[in-house]
């Protein structure tokens, strides 16, 4: 069995008047240590499928295995721990948190688990060297390029030790340049035995990575 | 965590300014009102000295005639013996008093200085002349000596005396000295030659429950200064306190027809009371503290929970990403109500300093606002802790109840969503 | 131009219904305390119903005499040589009238129940200065007062209750079993008229011994206010002719002193005394108002800048389009007004409320009292409702306003500047 597990996936958004199936029966095995794009237009359910395995939001059908693990019918403070210790997310707009500087932003997840603050500081500026933001420690969000709010951002991700990355168009707002810093980033973290599994438009992007499945339409159709 | 929270405190501190200086000035106000309502309470739960369960004053006038036959001196003392056989022998009736300045809540009262031996010390108390029966009604209780009788007649002179707080009298011109009641013997009036002996000491009493307790000095009833327009009280079995004064009035104010007196009106005294606390202010001042506090709670309620409404708002991807990083709704709560309890405990600091200083100084007075007497209920500085643990608690439970709608909001929407761009 | 941000407001009042709820609610919770002040110390004031001249009416309610040799003084109403030597006869007033209350009991010849009732003794032009509806007979003039008649005034209700429905014009009642004629029956008057209000009224003359128990207070009304300093003159006038035929006694009488205030006035012990306790209770009810306008202000501020803060883009897109300054100023105080007059509204109709349930505690009446209508509604009322609104809109939206019109367009419109 895979890291993440994916088994007869189903998702539909209700609204009052229309009723819009987002994911159909999908099914998908991602393995350990594999580098996975998943591609697609817009609209077609791959954020979804992002964010269904983030245990963001739960499926209507099927199950969601994460590390051997059935994740169906978590409680809520499960997920949270499992997001915490197993996942770490990328997002196309950072999402880092404007009222907090460079270094809080990073220290974040380990907030939701037991660690000293010298423990946190520690290890959310080795990250940071790591991601070469160092000498941006005490900046705040608002003062940063796009390419150094990502890389911000994945310090933030990779600072649990999470055993997957999910990134949701981790390049989308960048330009060719900056993504391609990303994008070495991502690789040097997946040599380093990250699973990575990353939502992406760019077919080059797309075709630097091992394995890429397409959906169309909420089905995988490839 | 509360370092974390201290810090988005700090960087969201142009929206918490304006919760943080509501909340400095209703703690400051609020601060006052749980002052002045311990110092009811306190003084309430200490007791009044007289006990006005089952009792009664009868008031007597007299008919209005345009001149009074000459020469027909009246025997007043033998028209209040009738008077007192006639209403004793009404059922359920136990004692009846005549007093002159002395009942409580009647209204009148006297004060003098007198000069109390062996010391010569000149010292200051309320005066009450009262018939030996005036103990029995109220049930005030003799704590050393006995209580004089009718038959002590005035010749002898003899004096009850009861004792502030500690069971001292007061110096009557030296503020804050006192003597201790077992070392007076006796008194001198200012223009009199006569001694006053002690002959017992009773327990301590107050004007009223929010009084202080006030050295007091009980003279025996002069025979020939008793008439029916004195104070006079009664005390009332419990199983007969049934619409007593009606009855009463019905049934005896042909037999009170008492030469040219007239029963006016039976009034108990716990009527007597509600009024006195009416006119004194206190009941006003307590319903003014309520009107304040409810509106100062409701204004804090609404402010915190627009507030927060907003704040969860325009923080939902905050949150959002706070959940993909592995907050459960839990800790997304939690932080809310940390924000709000570490504002208020800022606001706590600075209020406290603020209400401590305006306690220096007489701003209370100077405005007119109900001033807590500390004096009377001999509290000191524990007063201060209380008051700030009573104000935080208080507010704080407010604010969560406020910040709860909002809390509950913010993890409600699903994290996909709180994530998606806007 | 008002009529699109009229539009505009209520848009937004009804798209964020929760966050309107909670500007209403505050604003008509902080008027309602406003009001609820403001209406009954109106209903204590105004002139109206049966004190049509409360204006210009003046009273002298207390007489405090100083013996400077035996250094004791003694305090009391005004005593009847104070006011048949002293206090009538002045040339400012144009009615000078004497009253005064008590309780008595009421009953008849031949029956044997007693009513406890309130007694309310006056001399001949207490009739002209207060204004009752007669309903028969006539009050008593001056004649009447010097022979000291024993006369009796009924109110209605007071007539129904003694003689139960027989008539009782011409009859005879006890007062303290003294009898007394009835003369005339008045309507009722509401409790809210302090002076007038009463169930019996009687001659002062006409209890036995009023020579010693004197008058209660002594009631002037000026032809025109601009006489209270001559009035005031008189009476210190009268007070240093009173000392110099009296050795070694200083006397002050209490007053004048205007309807609003001689209740307060009463607890002083001397006339500077009673200027400190008016100027303390004015100062409490400034810092009362005070507070019942910042704290809510402060609240509807915090309230309005996050509203502002959400509509930064639309503020910066109005400008761009040629908004001056002062046009978003004025728009950001006229959506807030909208708000401030709802709460207003609600805010005096609660007031009403507030008033009819504690009318004990707010006009010192019995519960059961009535208050007529036209106490409640009238023009300085309706007035200061409106200018309460206003106040407290410039108090919670002036510095939203005001920063929302000085905000940078650039800033504004990418969002970044914060409010």
């Amino acid at each position: 069995m895979g890291i993440i597990q994916l088994e007869g996936i189903s998702k539909i958004y209700r609204t009052k008047e229309v009723e819009t199936v987002a994911l159909e029966n999908v099914n998908l095995e991602v393995k350990e240590r594999e580098f996975l794009s998943v591609m697609g237009p817009s609209g077609c359910g791959k954020s979804t499928l992002l964010n269904l395995m983030g245990l963001l939001d739960v499926p209507a059908e099927g199950r969601v295995w994460i590390n051997g693990t059935d994740t169906t019918g978590m409680k809520d403070g499960e997920m949270a721990e499992f997001r915490n210790e197993t996942l770490g997310f990328v997002f196309q707009s950072f999402h880092l948190i404007n009222s907090l500087n460079v270094l809080d932003n990073v220290e974040l997840p380990l907030l939701y688990r037991k660690s000293s603050d010298k423990e946190r500081r520690e290890k959310a500026k080795a990250v940071l060297e790591k991601v070469g933001l160092s000498h941006r420690m005490r900046h705040f969000p608002s003062q940063l390029s796009g390419g150094q709010s990502q890389r911000v951002a994945i310090a933030r991700a990779i600072i649990g030790n999470p055993k997957i990355i999910l990134a949701d168009e981790p390049t989308g707002n960048l330009d060719s340049r900056m993504g391609g810093e990303i994008m070495e980033l991502l690789f040097k973290l997946n040599e380093e035995g990250t699973t990575i599994v990353m939502v992406t438009h760019d077919e080059h992007i797309a075709e630097s990575t091992e394995r890429i499945v397409r959906f169309f339409d909420g089905r995988r159709v490839e | 965590m509360i370092r974390h929270i201290c810090k988005i405190i700090w960087n969201e501190r142009k929206a918490n300014g304006w919760i943080l200086v509501e909340f400095i000035v209703v703690f400051c106000i609020l601060w006052f009102c749980c002052d002045y309502l311990s110092y009811i309470v306190r003084s309430n739960s200490e007791p009044v000295g007289f006990d006005i369960d089952h009792t009664y004053q009868i008031q007597m006038s007299r008919k209005i005639q345009n001149e009074a036959p000459e020469g027909k001196k009246m025997d007043n003392y033998a028209l209040m013996q009738t008077f007192v056989n006639r209403v004793k022998q009404y059922p359920g009736v136990e004692s009846v008093a005549f007093s002159n300045a002395a009942a409580p809540y009647l209204g009148s009262l006297s004060r003098s200085s007198m000069l109390s031996l062996p010391d010569s010390i000149w010292v200051g108390a309320r005066t009450r002349q009262v018939s030996s029966e005036f103990f029995e009604v109220f049930k005030i209780k003799p704590e050393r000596g006995r209580i004089f009788n009718w038959e002590d007649k005035a010749e002898t002179r003899n004096v009850i005396v009861s004792g502030n707080r500690n069971g001292c009298f007061d110096y009557f011109d030296e503020k804050g000295k006192t003597v201790e009641l077992s070392k007076v013997k006796s008194f001198y009036y200012e223009d009199e030659k006569t001694e006053y002996p002690i002959i017992g000491v009773v327990n301590p009493t107050k004007e009223d429950p929010y009084s202080y307790y006030e050295p007091c000095i009980y003279s025996s009833l002069d025979h020939n200064e008793v008439n029916l327009e004195s104070e006079i009280v009664i005390r009332v079995s419990p199983h007969a306190d049934k619409d007593f004064a009606a009855r009463f009035t019905k049934e005896m104010r042909g037999q009170l027809n008492l030469g040219p007196y007239f029963l006016t009106s039976v009034t108990s005294l716990q009527e007597r009371k509600k009024e006195v606390l009416k006119n004194n202010g206190i009941t006003g001042n307590l319903n003014s503290i309520y009107a304040i506090t409810s509106f100062l709670v409701i204004n804090i309620f609404l402010g915190l929970i627009g507030t927060f409404w907003y704040r969860v708002q325009s923080r939902r991807s905050e949150i959002g990403t706070r959940i993909s990083m592995g907050a459960s709704k839990k800790n997304v709560k939690r932080m809310l109500f940390g924000e709000t309890l570490i504002l208020l405990f800022i606001a706590s600091f600075v209020a406290v300093n603020i209400c401590l200083n305006i306690a220096q100084t007489d701003f209370l007075e100077a405005i007119g606002l109900p001033e807590s007497r500390r004096d009377y209920i001999g509290a000191g500085i524990e007063q201060d802790f209380i008051n700030y643990f009573v104000t935080y608690l208080f507010l704080a439970v407010v604010s969560l109840f406020a910040v709860w709608y909002p809390a509950r909001q913010a993890v409600s929407v699903p994290p996909a969503e709180a994530l998606r761009e806007e | 131009m008002l009529r699109i941000y009229y539009k505009q407001a209520i848009e937004m009042l009804k798209q964020n219904k929760f966050i309107s709820a909670i500007a209403v609610i505050g604003t008509a919770l902080a008027i309602m305390m406003i009001m609820a002040i403001i209406v009954s110390d109106n209903i204590k004031t105004i002139s109206l119903g049966a004190e049509p001249n409360r204006y210009r009416t003046y009273y002298v309610t207390r007489a405090v005499e100083r013996d400077t040799v035996k250094r004791s003084w003694s305090a009391g109403g005004i005593g009847y040589d104070h006011y048949k030597n002293y206090l009538t006869d002045l040339q400012a007033p144009e009615y000078t009238t004497v009253t005064s209350w008590s309780s008595v009991s009421v009953s008849r010849e031949g029956h044997s129940e007693t009513l406890n009732l309130g007694v309310r003794t006056t001399g001949a032009d207490y009739w002209k200065i207060y204004s009752f509806r007669f309903i028969e007979g006539k009050p008593w003039g001056v004649g009447e007062v010097q022979s000291g008649v024993k006369q009796v005034i009924l109110s209605e209700s007071t007539a129904r209750e003694v003689f139960k429905g027989e008539k009782a014009l011409g009859q005879e009642v006890l007062l303290n079993s003294v009898p007394y004629h009835v003369v005339a029956i008045v309507e009722d008057v509401s409790k809210i008229y302090d002076m007038a209000n009463s169930d019996l009224w009687i001659p002062y003359s006409s209890i036995a011994d009023y020579k010693q128990w004197g008058v209660g207070s002594i009631v002037y009304t000026l032809k025109n206010n601009e006489d209270l300093p001559a009035l005031d003159r008189e009476i210190r006038e009268a007070e240093k002719r009173y000392d110099a035929q009296h050795e070694n006694k200083v006397l002050t009488f209490r007053g004048p002193a205007k309807h609003a205030d001689y209740r307060l006035s009463e607890q002083a012990s001397d006339n500077e005394d009673a200027i400190e306790i008016i100027r303390v209770a004015r100062r409490k009810s400034l810092f009362i108002f005070l507070i019942l306008l910042l704290v809510p202000a402060i609240n509807l501020s915090g309230l309005s800048l996050s509203r502002m803060r959400k509509r930064t883009e639309e503020i910066g897109v109005r400008k761009a389009f040629g908004a001056k300054r002062h046009v978003i100023l004025i728009q950001v105080l006229f959506e807030n007004l909208i708000t401030s007059l709802l709460g207003g509204v609600i805010g005096l109709l609660l007031s009403y409320g507030v008033i009819y349930r504690m009318k004990h505690w707010l006009l010192g009446v019995p519960e059961d009292s009535f208050i007529p209508f036209n106490a409640l509604i009238s023009w300085p009322v309706l007035l200061s409702v409106v200018v309460v609104c206003i106040l407290l809109n410039l108090l919670s939206a002036g510095i939203p306003a005001y920063r929302a019109s000085r905000m940078n367009i650039v800033n504004s419109l990418t969002q970044n500047d914060k409010l």
